[in-house]
C-alpha cells in the first residue's frame, strides 16, 4: 500500500516536471532541447556552487579548519533545498487536491503522510546533490582524502535531507496556517516572495564579500559556527577529521527532528487535512450595475485572470519589477556605471543605448500574453460561443500586456532620460523603442499562444511556467533583442551609429508588429473559433 | 428558428454524427435524446458554432453559422454540460461581463440578474468567487448569464445536472415562458421524464444517426419515452 502511495506521487512529480515533454509523438528535436536545457540547469549550478566553495577549499584547510568548509557545503545545501521545497511542503502535504480522496480509502494517514513526505526528502535530496557535489569535487581534487573521508562525506550528505524535510514540513504547515486566514492570498505570496527574491539576490550580490570574511576571519567564524549551528559543526567535524562520533552526533541531530516532525503530523494529519477554515461569506448587496464596451470587459477580464494568480504575475512579469527598480539602482550606482562605460575604449558615449537595450531585455522578460490562450482551458467555450470577433478576443490578451508592461516601462524609461546625460534624439528613442519592443512581445506571445495552445492543464502552473509558448516567446524576443547588439558589434559598428541602428531596429520591430496584429485580426480570428 | 441540414462531423476515422437534419421551429422546446457518446454535445458545440463540422448546413433564425456566425451567436445562448466559468470572477462580476459582450444597457442588466437571481435563489451568493461555487450553483450562474440578453434560441446541454429541485422547477419554468414569448429551446438530457414532460418535440440519436424525430405525442404513441428510447437502443442505424 504504501509503495503504491509513492509510486504514485512519484508519478505525479514526474509527470508535473516533464509534461507535454514526454509525449509519445515529440519530435526528437523538442527531446534533445529540453535534454540540453536540463544539462545546462544542472552545469549552471555545479558551476556555480563549485565557484563559490573553489576559493575557501585551500585557505580553510591550511588553516586548519577543514571542518568549516563542509559545514559551510552543509549549511548552504540546508538553506538552498529549505527554499525549494518549503512551499512544496504546504501543498503536497497540507493543500493536496486528493487528501479527501485518499482519506476516504480504507489508507492509514499516516502512510499518506509518509508518502509525501518521502516525495520531499527525494526532493531536498536533488538540491543538496546540487551543492554537495561541487563542493566535495572541488575539495577532494584539491586535497585528496582518504576512503574513509569520502564515505564520511556521503553518509552526512545523505542525512542532510531528513533536517530539511522536517523543517520544510513545519514552515509549510505555517504558511498554510496563514494562507487560510488571510483575505489577500495573492498579494501576501507576491509580497512575501518579492521579499524572498530581493533577499536572495542582494545576498548573491554580496557572495564575494561574505567568502572574503570567512577566509580572512576563518577563526572568528569557526567559533561561531561551532557556538551556534552545533549539528553543522559536527557535520563538519565527522568528515574532515573523520570523527566517528561526530557522525553518531549528526545521525542523531538528522534523524530525531525528523522522527519527532513525522510523529506529531501524523497524529494530526488527519485533523489539519479535512479542517476547513475558509473565509467569511460575503453577502451580495443589489446596486445598479455599471456597463463597459466590449474590449475593455475583456482586458478587464485578462487582467483579473492575472492578478488573481501569484504564480502567473511573480513568472510572467518580472521584467516589469525591476524596470521600476532600474533607474534607483543607476541612481545608486551611477558612479560605478560610468567608471565601467570609461574603461570601455569606442563605447563612452553609449549611456543610452545601452539604457535602450536594457529596457528592450527587461521587456522581453514579460510573457503575460504568451500563455493566455492555453489559461482558457475548459472556459475556451465561454468567449468562442460570444459574438465577438476572435482577433478582438486575440487583442484584448495583448492589450492586458501591454497596459501592465507599458506604464513601467515608461516610467523607467523617462527616469533615465533624467539621470543619464543624453541627447534629445536618444531620450525619444529611449521612450519609443521599450515601449514598442513591449508591443511587440505581447503580439508575438499571442502569436505563438495560437500556434502552441495547451489546454490540457491540472494547474495553471503548467499553462504559464512549463509551456511550449511561454519558452519560445521569451526566448524568442530575448533573441531578438540580442541579434542587433551582435550585429552591431561585430558589423555594422563602422558602417553606422549606434543611434541609428537603434532607430532601424525600433522600426523593424514596428513593422513586426504591424503584420503580427494584422495575422490576429484575419487569419486568428479563423484559427481561435474553432481551438480546443 | 435552428435548421440542422445533413449534418456531419467526423473525429479521425470515427463518424460521431452523420447525414443529421433537424428543424427546430419558433415557440417549441425541443429534447434531444441519446446515449452517451451518440454525437449529442458535437451537435450542440456544431450549432453553437464553437466545433467545425465536415458538411452540412446550420441557419439559426435564417443566418447560417458557418458564413455569418457572430449575427448567429447574438440571437443564441449556450450552457455547456459542464459549468465551467471563469473562477478569477465573482458571479456578479461574470454576470456584467456577459452583459458587456453583449452590450446590455445598465438598467436592463440590473434588472435580469435582480430577476433570474432571485427566481433561481442565487443573489445572497452573487458576491462570492465562482471558486467558491458548488456545481449546482456555477450551473444556475451559467443559467442567468444565458438569459441575461434576452436571446431567441437557447441551447443546452443536460441543463438539469446538478440543479436542486426549486431550481430545475423554475428552469423548466422559465424555458416555458420563452417559447411563450416566441423564442426556441433545443436541449439534450438524459432524464426522460422531464423530456417526456416537457418538450414539444424530440429527436432521439444513435450513434451519430437520427433513429427518430417529432411530435412528442407521435413519437412516443401509447408508450413512453423511455420504452421508446429502449426500444431504439436495439435498433440497427
Amino acid at each position: 500500500m504504501f509503495r503504491a502511495l509513492v509510486r504514485t506521487r512519484m508519478q505525479a512529480l514526474i509527470s508535473f516536471l516533464f509534461r507535454g515533454v514526454l509525449k509519445k509523438k515529440r519530435s526528437v528535436l523538442i527531446l534533445v532541447l529540453f535534454a540540453l536545457l536540463m544539462i545546462y540547469v544542472f552545469a549552471s549550478f555545479i558551476l556555480l556552487f563549485g565557484g563559490m566553495f573553489y576559493p575557501l577549499s585551500l585557505p580553510l584547510h591550511d588553516a586548519g579548519l577543514g571542518w568549516l568548509y563542509f559545514a559551510i557545503a552543509g549549511i548552504t545545501a540546508f538553506v538552498l533545498s529549505l527554499m525549494g521545497s518549503v512551499f512544496s511542503a504546504r501543498t503536497q502535504l497540507f493543500e493536496a487536491k486528493d487528501n479527501e480522496m485518499l482519506l476516504a480509502m480504507p489508507i492509514p494517514p499516516g502512510y499518506i503522510l509518509a508518502s509525501r513526505m518521502v516525495m520531499l526528502l527525494v526532493m531536498n535530496a536533488f538540491f543538496i546533490l546540487l551543492v554537495a557535489l561541487p563542493a566535495g569535487v572541488v575539495y577532494f581534487i584539491r586535497i585528496p582524502g582518504s576512503a574513509t573521508q569520502i564515505i564520511f562525506f556521503i553518509a552526512v550528505f545523505t542525512l542532510l535531507p531528513l533536517p530539511v524535510t522536517a523543517l520544510s514540513c513545519v514552515l509549510g504547515w505555517l504558511l498554510a496556517l496563514i494562507n487560510t486566514g488571510t483575505k489577500h492570498k495573492s498579494l501576501i505570496t507576491v509580497i512575501s516572495s518579492l521579499v524572498f527574491l530581493f533577499g536572495y539576490f542582494y545576498l548573491y550580490s554580496r557572495i564575494n564579500v561574505y567568502l572574503n570574511r570567512i577566509i580572512q576571519n576563518g577563526n572568528a567564524v569557526a567559533r561561531t559556527v561551532q557556538r551556534v549551528i552545533l549539528p553543522a559543526y559536527h557535520l563538519g567535524y565527522a568528515v574532515a577529521e573523520t570523527n566517528t562520533a561526530s557522525l553518531f552526533l549528526f545521525f542523531i541531530t538528522a534523524v530525531l527532528p525528523f522522527w519527532v516532525v513525522y510523529i506529531i503530523l501524523s497524529k494530526s494529519f488527519l485533523t489539519i487535512a479535512t479542517t476547513k477554515r475558509g473565509t467569511e461569506k460575503i453577502i451580495y448587496e443589489e446596486k445598479e450595475q455599471k456597463a463597459s464596451g466590449v474590449t475593455k470587459a475583456l482586458v478587464v477580464k485578462e487582467l483579473r485572470h492575472f492578478i488573481s494568480s501569484p504564480m502567473y504575475m511573480l513568472n510572467a512579469s518580472l521584467g516589469v519589477i525591476f524596470a521600476v527598480i532600474l533607474p534607483f539602482a543607476v541612481i545608486i550606482k551611477k558612479d560605478q556605471l560610468d567608471q565601467i562605460i570609461s574603461m570601455m575604449p569606442g563605447y563612452e558615449s553609449m549611456a543610452g543605448p545601452v539604457a535602450v537595450i536594457a529596457l528592450c531585455i527587461l521587456a522581453a522578460t514579460n510573457f503575460i500574453s504568451a500563455p493566455s490562450i492555453s489559461l482558457e482551458g475548459k472556459n475556451l467555450w465561454i468567449l468562442q460561443s460570444f459574438p465577438v470577433d476572435g482577433g478582438d478576443v486575440l487583442l484584448s490578451k495583448a492589450y492586458a500586456h501591454m497596459t501592465v508592461c507599458l506604464p513601467p516601462g515608461l516610467f523607467a524609461s523617462v527616469m533615465l532620460a533624467f539621470i543619464l546625460d543624453l541627447t534629445p534624439f536618444i531620450i525619444c528613442l529611449l521612450i519609443a523603442v521599450p515601449a514598442v519592443m513591449t508591443v511587440f512581445q505581447a503580439l508575438l506571445g499571442v502569436v505563438i499562444n495560437l500556434r502552441f495552445p495547451k489546454f490540457d492543464w491540472i494547474s495553471e502552473t503548467v499553462a504559464v511556467k512549463q509551456s511550449l509558448s511561454s519558452v519560445l516567446t521569451m526566448f524568442g524576443s530575448l533573441a531578438v533583442v540580442t541579434l542587433p547588439i551582435i550585429l552591431y558589434i561585430y558589423l555594422l559598428r563602422d558602417l553606422m551609429s549606434a543611434e541609428l541602428c537603434i532607430t532601424l531596429f525600433g522600426l523593424l520591430l514596428g513593422a513586426a508588429s504591424a503584420l503580427m496584429y494584422r495575422f490576429l485580426k484575419t487569419k486568428g480570428n479563423e484559427i481561435y473559433a474553432f481551438l480546443g | 428558428m435552428l435548421i440542422i441540414k445533413n449534418l456531419t462531423k467526423t473525429y479521425g476515422s470515427k463518424k460521431a454524427v452523420d447525414d443529421l437534419s433537424l428543424h427546430i421551429k419558433k415557440g417549441e422546446i425541443y429534447g434531444f435524446i441519446g446515449h452517451n457518446g451518440a454525437g449529442k454535445t458535437t451537435t450542440i458545440k456544431a450549432c453553437c458554432g464553437i466545433l467545425k463540422f465536415d458538411s452540412g448546413e446550420i441557419f439559426i433564425d435564417g443566418d447560417s453559422i458557418q458564413n455569418n456566425p457572430l449575427e448567429c451567436k447574438k440571437k443564441t445562448a449556450y450552457i455547456p454540460d459542464s459549468p465551467d466559468l471563469y473562477e478569477f470572477l465573482s458571479g456578479i462580476k461574470y454576470l456584467n461581463f456577459v452583459s458587456d459582450i453583449y452590450g446590455i444597457s445598465q438598467q436592463d442588466r440590473t434588472a435580469k440578474i435582480k430577476k433570474y437571481a432571485g427566481l433561481l435563489g442565487l443573489t445572497e451568493d452573487l458576491a462570492q468567487p465562482v471558486s467558491a461555487y458548488s456545481h449546482g450553483m456555477k450551473q444556475k450562474l451559467a443559467v442567468i448569464a444565458a438569459l441575461i440578453h434576452d436571446p431567441k434560441l437557447i441551447i443546452m446541454d443536460e441543463p438539469f445536472v446538478g440543479l436542486d429541485p426549486k431550481a430545475s422547477f423554475t428552469l423548466k419554468e422559465i424555458m416555458r415562458q420563452i417559447c411563450s414569448e416566441g423564442g426556441a429551446i433545443f436541449f439534450s438530457t438524459h432524464i426522460l421524464e422531464v423530456a417526456e414532460k416537457l418538450c414539444d418535440k424530440v429527436a432521439i440519436i444513435k450513434n451519430g444517426r437520427l433513429v427518430i424525430s417529432g411530435d412528442m405525442d407521435e413519437v412516443k404513441g401509447n408508450v413512453s419515452l423511455e420504452e421508446v428510447f429502449l426500444g431504439s437502443e436495439d435498433m440497427d442505424v
